[in-house]
């Protein structure tokens, strides 16, 4: 295993428009908080260092823009993701509902090396607000009946878990990464056996 | 004393300011006010003079921000009793340096403390140097002189203060305005293209170097070979297959709303810089930066088989040296010399009959100067003459609209609305056709100064008028003369002949007099009480010496001074335009008692019912109407007459067939499609076709010009440049520079047509896929300000053209900006890691390597969802994955109701 190589994590925010997508970022990253909402148009990324189990990694947070009316780009970046967020508004159902849509999206496109497996961390966000409608059980629910996705309530503005939950998306990115590792030594050696043996085949003649 | 530069290159600058300074404080001072800054629009005309002499010259600090507000600022230390308080003024909050500067000068003014101050700033001549070049205003002794004899006459409200400045400048001034200005239309050719008018940045005499007529030259005096060069180095088309339909008009509404609804404003394409750009003249443009062209050509060595830029991975990056194309947007300091296209000349000529304006300089007595009433063509600003928005036509306006990005000195400047912004609406017809009528009953007077005068702004309307209104006085004069020798023979006085007409001729001589003297007082715009008092005691202290004073006429002209109280009521109106028809005959006519003036309806005036028949538009037959509205003065008037109206300024795409001259002017009733002239058959052959709007027209109204025709254009990419009347001429040349040709709806076939044509186009398609990328990239600020420096609907619009584009896509200019800017987008999303992760991937084959919807040659898209696909993988008439899954999430979500 590669622990002395600088490794760079692909993470992917998505989620609806407005939920909090990019302010969970800037938490995260630059410990800053804004209550002025401004619409991400397309996609940028930021980079952050962390320490995962005493080794440095740098994450390069992907945020995305929620609306739709951004069709006409592509996510050409789902690729080589490893792992996504999938953030929702513990204040707005309609979010929550559409989190089946994002991952469903997220895994036709990305079409990572095991859709079955790849890690998933869920985000419930703005738990500061009092008009919650959205209850930790439901949420619960539904993230184990995803293969036991990881679940956090989280605060932007009062950076409650924020912390926790990128540890958490950053290990379990690594733990992907590091299998993606392992299994891509092997489709070379696959290949040449396989082309000897055709070679062999086409020889009887 | 400052070392003076003998070969002073910025003395032409100086001589301007000072000169626009001059002209401004006499414009103040000779309507010899009470308090100078109590006329509308003084202060500001000083102050902005005043800023613009301050800022000349000086330094910038290492941001390139001015110093002149903490040049000006020292002063609160060398002279604390001098600085105003001008803290008060402003409620705090953040206020720029100059708009500092702008509040403290006008206090300064205002309090007459600015002569002082600057006097105490300037002391300090090494503070002074190391604010200000040595080139600067303020550092020549002799234009500080001047500029404190002017701040002295304004302080003390005298023009005879104002007359000692140093006559040696005043003369420099007057010799450059007469270079500068064309004042009468008949000065030979020759003499005006050795005026060398070309363009100079730096001074406010601002002269367009080409105008838009240039490019368009057929002996191309600039374009001639050259342009042939470019054509041979360019990439041959190919004809890829493109779908011309309006597929991507819908594309497009969609990025426009994008924009809109896009709060981030540092990432859209704000407006706000192609606001003024919106004339944006493609020629003056090109003509700059034609050199730059033909020089890059050889720099760009991208590989292209196929004539579309391509799109590269991974290393293989086109050898793309970054071309100069920010230079090509600013106005190019070469200082290229053109002489004045003979379209110019022409068209500046007929626009100075329509001038007419008293020159607030004729207080001054000059050799150089001429008389009050010159008809001329202003060249500086024009604020302090009283002008009609649309005949305000000058050189620097013209060049205003062809380079509107150049110097901000002319953005006080009022501009010509294109047709796309006012539906050319500010086009003045030749003529209305309109002559007011009187009411029955309404005095002359009334009649005079109603409102009715003032609707009509046609210049043949108004000089019709005084031909009408001249008789009509006459008849009036007469008629009282008749009057009063029926009353004298009535009450059998004993006056032979020769008495009365001496009567006559005193009245006439005192009334010429008094009219002079009014004249000069309406002039002068005073409406203090105590002038008119003093003219008239002035007229009796000096009566007559010729025969005795009839108590008649006694009775005559003392009546007439009890007209004075009501004097002011029509001096208001007088001072509007003291020289229009109606004025003039107010004046001879105020010094009559209104009681003897005939009525205005008694008159025969010269206008009869048959020539101008005015007709008020016929009342709706379904709605009711009450029987209030019906009173004449509420209902519409018909435009023009029974017979003829003016031309509509209307956007013609047809071309005109039927033609024939006794057809179509027996159509137009014989009349001139321009003023409503009537003519004869024997002499209708003088009248000449407009080939735009398809009708005759007089001589006046059409004098030849010659403008390129946008149906010709359209249907048979024809460039050549056909006779049109001065109104379409006009009309033309406002709308050659909007965008209003969609060529994929009125002739795709045009594509076909014009190799270039076709090559912009795919240009243009790529271009407009690739603007979303680059709007929505955080890190290309760069190309975003490249998009942002060429017309909008270059990339938003990938079908619609302006005039001026489809003349430069012929003259072979346009193709390689576009390509150079669609080059320039293109390769910055092939670097840049986030415009690339805005790619595509096929869904169908996954192939790894992200795609974009300009790679015409290799990928489609899908029409609802815009998603990409390669060519080869995707088929439209094949549902596109993505909108199949959102079909199923929406009927889930609708059918399980969650």
């Amino acid at each position: 295993m590669s622990s002395n190589k600088k490794l760079l994590l692909k993470v992917i925010i998505l989620g609806d428009s407005g939920v909090g997508k990019t302010s969970l970022m800037n938490q995260f990253v630059n410990k800053k908080f804004s209550n002025q909402y401004k619409a991400t148009i397309g996609a940028d990324f930021l980079t952050k260092e962390v320490m995962v189990d005493d080794r440095l990694v740098t994450m390069q947070i992907w945020d995305t823009a929620g609306q739709e009316r951004f069709q006409s780009l592509g996510v050409a970046f789902y690729r080589g993701a490893d792992c996504c967020v999938l953030v929702y508004d513990v204040t707005t159902p309609n979010s929550f509902k559409s989190l089946d849509s994002w991952r469903d999206e997220f895994l036709i496109q990305a079409s990572p090396r095991d859709p079955d497996h790849f890690p998933f961390v869920v985000l419930g966000n703005k738990i500061d607000l009092e008009n919650r409608s959205v209850s930790t059980k439901r949420a619960q629910q539904w993230c184990h009946s995803k293969n036991e996705v990881p679940y956090f309530e989280t605060s932007a503005k009062e950076a409650v878990n924020v912390e926790l939950a990128f540890q958490t998306i950053a290990r379990n990115a690594l733990a992907q990464e590091s299998e993606a590792d392992v299994y891509n030594e092997f489709p070379d050696q696959i290949k040449l056996t396989n082309d000897n043996k055709a070679k062999q085949d086409s020889c009887s003649c | 004393m400052e070392e003076i530069v003998e070969d002073d290159s910025y003395e032409n600058e100086k001589i301007a300011l000072l000169g626009d300074l001059i002209a401004k404080a006499e414009s103040v001072l000779s309507p010899k006010p009470k308090n100078v800054w109590h006329l509308s629009g003084a202060l500001q005309r000083i102050l902005s003079s005043m800023q613009l002499i301050l800022n000349h010259g000086c330094k910038k600090d290492s941001k390139g921000k001015s110093q002149l507000w903490s040049f000006i600022f020292g002063l609160r230390v060398i002279r604390p009793d001098l600085w105003p308080d001008y803290e008060l003024k402003y409620c705090g909050g953040s206020i720029t340096n100059e708009q500092l500067v702008s509040l403290w000068l006008q206090i300064s003014l205002q309090s007459h403390l600015l002569l002082a101050q600057l006097r105490a700033l300037f002391e300090d001549r090494r503070r002074l140097s190391t604010y200000y070049y040595c080139w600067s205003f303020l550092r020549y002794q002799l234009y500080t002189d001047s500029l404190f004899i002017i701040l002295q006459a304004l302080e003390h409200n005298s023009q005879d203060i104002l007359a000692t400045v140093n006559p040696s400048l005043m003369v420099k001034i007057y010799s450059k305005k007469k270079k500068d200005q064309i004042s009468s239309f008949s000065i030979p050719e020759n003499i005006l293209e050795n005026a060398n008018l070309g363009v100079n940045s730096n001074s406010q005499f601002l002269v367009p170097n080409c105008n838009k007529n240039c490019s368009a030259l057929e002996d191309g005096s600039i374009w001639g070979e050259e342009n042939l060069a470019i054509n041979s180095s360019k990439i041959s088309p190919s004809f890829l297959k493109v779908d011309y339909s309006n597929s991507f008009t819908n594309g497009c509404e969609k990025s426009d709303n994008l924009e809109k609804e896009d709060p981030l404003s540092s990432r859209t394409c704000s407006a706000a810089v192609i606001k003024d750009a919106k004339c944006f003249s493609m020629s003056t443009k090109s003509l700059s930066d034609y050199k730059l062209a033909t020089s890059s050509q050889s720099a760009v060595n991208v590989k292209r088989n196929k004539s579309i830029v391509k799109l590269s991975f991974e290393g293989e990056n086109s050898s793309n040296k970054k071309t100069t194309i920010s230079k090509t947007n600013s106005l190019c300091e070469d200082d290229y010399f053109v002489k004045p296209s003979p379209f110019l000349i022409e068209y500046l000529k007929s626009k100075s009959k329509l001038k007419y304006y008293q020159s607030g300089i004729s207080s001054l007595n000059y050799e150089e100067c001429s008389s009050p009433s010159n008809v001329s063509i202003e060249v500086t600003e024009p604020q302090s003459l009283e002008h009609t928005e649309s005949q305000k036509v000058s050189n620097t306006e013209l060049s205003k609209r062809n380079c509107p990005l150049s110097d901000a000195k002319s953005s006080t400047h009022t501009s010509l609305k294109s047709f796309m912004e006012d539906g050319g609406k500010s086009i003045t017809p030749e003529a209305d056709g309109f002559f007011p009528h009187p009411q029955p009953g309404q005095t002359i007077l009334d009649f005079l100064t109603s409102e009715q005068f003032s609707k009509s702004t046609a210049q043949l309307d108004r000089e019709n008028a005084h031909f009408s209104i001249a008789e009509a006085v006459l008849a009036a004069l007469e008629k009282m003369n008749f009057e009063n020798h029926k009353e004298a023979v009535k009450s059998n006085r004993s006056y032979d002949e020769s008495e009365d007409d001496a009567l006559n001729l005193k009245k006439i001589a005192t009334n010429r007099r008094k009219l002079r003297v009014r004249s000069s007082v309406a002039f002068s715009n005073q409406l203090s009480d105590d002038e008119p008092a003093t003219t008239d005691h002035s007229i009796f202290d000096s009566p007559e010496p010729q025969s005795s004073v009839s108590s008649d006429e006694l009775s005559v002209l003392s009546e007439a001074t009890g007209v004075q109280g009501r004097e002011l009521d029509y001096e208001d109106s007088i001072s509007t335009d003291p020289s229009s028809a109606e004025n003039v005959a107010i004046a001879i006519l105020m010094q009559y008692n209104s009681k003897l003036l005939p009525k205005a309806s008694e008159l025969h005036w010269l206008v009869s019912e048959q020539e101008v028949p005015q007709k008020l538009l016929p009342l709706p037959n379904s709605v009711p109407v009450s029987p209030d509205d019906v009173e004449g003065s509420f209902q519409t008037l018909l435009r023009g007459t029974n017979d003829w109206a003016p031309p509509r300024p209307q956007l013609i795409l047809t071309l005109h067939k039927n033609t024939k001259r006794k057809i179509r002017l027996s159509e137009q009733k014989w009349r001139c499609a321009g003023c409503g002239l009537s003519v004869s058959e024997k002499l209708s052959s003088y009248f000449r076709l407009c080939n735009y709007l398809g009708r005759y027209f007089c001589t006046s109204c059409h004098t030849n010009k010659k403008a390129i025709l946008p149906a010709k254009v359209l249907h048979n990419w024809d460039f050549k440049k056909y006779v049109v009347c001065n109104f379409s001429f006009e009309l033309l040349s406002r709308m050659s520079c909007d965008p209003l040709f969609h060529l994929g709806t009125l002739n795709p076939k045009l594509y076909k047509q014009s190799r270039d044509l076709h090559q912009t186009h795919i240009y243009r398609l790529q271009l407009f896929h690739a603007r979303i990328y680059i709007i929505t990239c955080n890190r290309a600020n760069k190309e975003r300000e490249l998009l942002n420096s060429y017309p909008q609907h270059w990339s938003t619009e990938p079908h619609v053209y302006s005039l001026d584009d489809l003349l430069s896509i012929k003259n072979g200019h346009i193709i390689s900006q576009i390509k150079n800017l669609t080059t320039s987008l293109i390769s910055h999303i092939s670097k840049c890691e986030i415009c690339l992760g805005q790619g595509f991937i096929c869904e169908i084959c996954r192939e790894g390597r992200p795609i974009f919807p300009f790679q015409l040659d290799a990928v489609t898209q899908c029409t609802k969802c815009k998603e990409c696909f390669h060519f080869l993988c995707f088929s439209p008439n094949r549902a596109c994955p993505r909108c199949q899954r959102r079909e199923q999430r929406k009927s889930a979500h609708t059918s399980t109701g969650r």
